[in-house]
């Protein structure tokens, strides 16, 4: 008899490591991508690597494939609902080209909700795009109500970012947090903060990178609104530093 | 100080301006500091708080 079990928000990050699981070991969810990418034939995931960074930026997922005797990459681009960062997709496909210039075949995709992509001219720089949904019917074929329980996580998902605010840049608070950024990145490297994206007005969010050998969760954010540009709270720490 | 489970840290910055997006660099610099006197402490404290958390090695 299957428990009632009150789902959680996902994160982006969450919904990585759900599909890392699923791409290494549901043979349904590597089907959505293959056929995605108009292949031919089916492939199985041998190894599948989050967060992989290299001088051109991050993928999200890194997934090397066996098709038919050959070896290839996926580039996973996941997006719930944050914008593209500058040149992102083209730095996606970059990527790719690159590892293809070595002989083994690379496509770059994105997965994100159906709404994301619908009529997302960024989206076009990707080889194939996933959708949430289509994850969630793979997932749920299953059957089981475990495979059941994991694609609600991810409908739930989907659900989220439709109720999410849409940004409507504002132009100087980017630029404030793109020059917080670079002081960041190249004085105080530790702290490991994230590139920032367009931002709204009230934008008071720092979001810095931990070692993941500590907490997988590393988002420093404000719980309420403030006039100075950083209010930190470490929540999985409960140290706090208001300021 | 710290209260049940939570540590607090108070530390003197200088006051924003209403246009908090002109913050110097220096400004911006002193609250980084204060970031990273943060991380250290927490990374240094892990244990007490993140028990579970920490790297065998």
């Amino acid at each position: 008899m299957p428990t009632e079990v009150v789902l959680p928000r996902l994160y982006e990050r969450d919904i990585d490591v759900l599909l890392q699981e699923e791409l290494i070991f549901n043979e349904a969810v590597c089907d959505v991508f293959s056929s995605a990418l108009g292949l031919k034939a089916p492939f199985r995931v041998s190894e599948c690597s989050l967060s992989v960074v290299d001088g051109s930026g991050e993928t999200d997922l890194l997934a090397r494939f066996l098709i038919e005797g050959k070896s290839g990459v996926l580039l996973i681009e996941n997006k719930i609902d944050a914008a593209f960062q500058p040149m992102q997709p083209e730095r996606y496909k970059a990527r790719a080209n690159k590892m293809a210039a070595g002989g083994q075949a690379a496509y770059c995709l994105l997965i994100a909700p159906t709404r994301y992509t619908g009529g997302n001219a960024a989206a076009t720089h990707f080889d194939a795009c996933v959708s949430y949904e289509d994850v969630a019917r793979a997932i749920g074929s299953q059957g089981t109500e475990r495979g059941k329980h994991r694609a609600s996580l991810l409908l739930r998902a989907v659900h989220q970012a439709k109720s999410s605010y849409i940004v409507i840049p504002a132009p100087e608070v980017t630029m404030m947090w793109q020059r917080i950024y670079e002081i960041a990145r190249t004085e105080f490297q530790p702290l490991r903060m994230k590139a920032p994206t367009d931002k709204r007005r009230e934008f008071v969010v720092a979001d810095f990178q931990r070692k993941s050998s500590i907490a997988d969760n590393h988002r420093l954010e404000s719980k309420k609104r403030c006039r100075g540009p950083i209010f930190l709270e470490r929540s999985e720490a409960q140290a706090r530093s208001l300021f | 100080m710290t209260s049940g489970t939570t540590a607090m840290f108070r530390v003197l910055v200088e006051k924003p301006s209403k246009g908090w997006v002109d913050l110097t660099d220096e400004q911006i610099r002193k609250s980084l500091k204060v970031a990273e006197s943060l991380l250290n402490f927490y990374n240094t404290h892990a244990q007490k708080f993140e028990p579970a958390k920490l790297p065998s090695a």
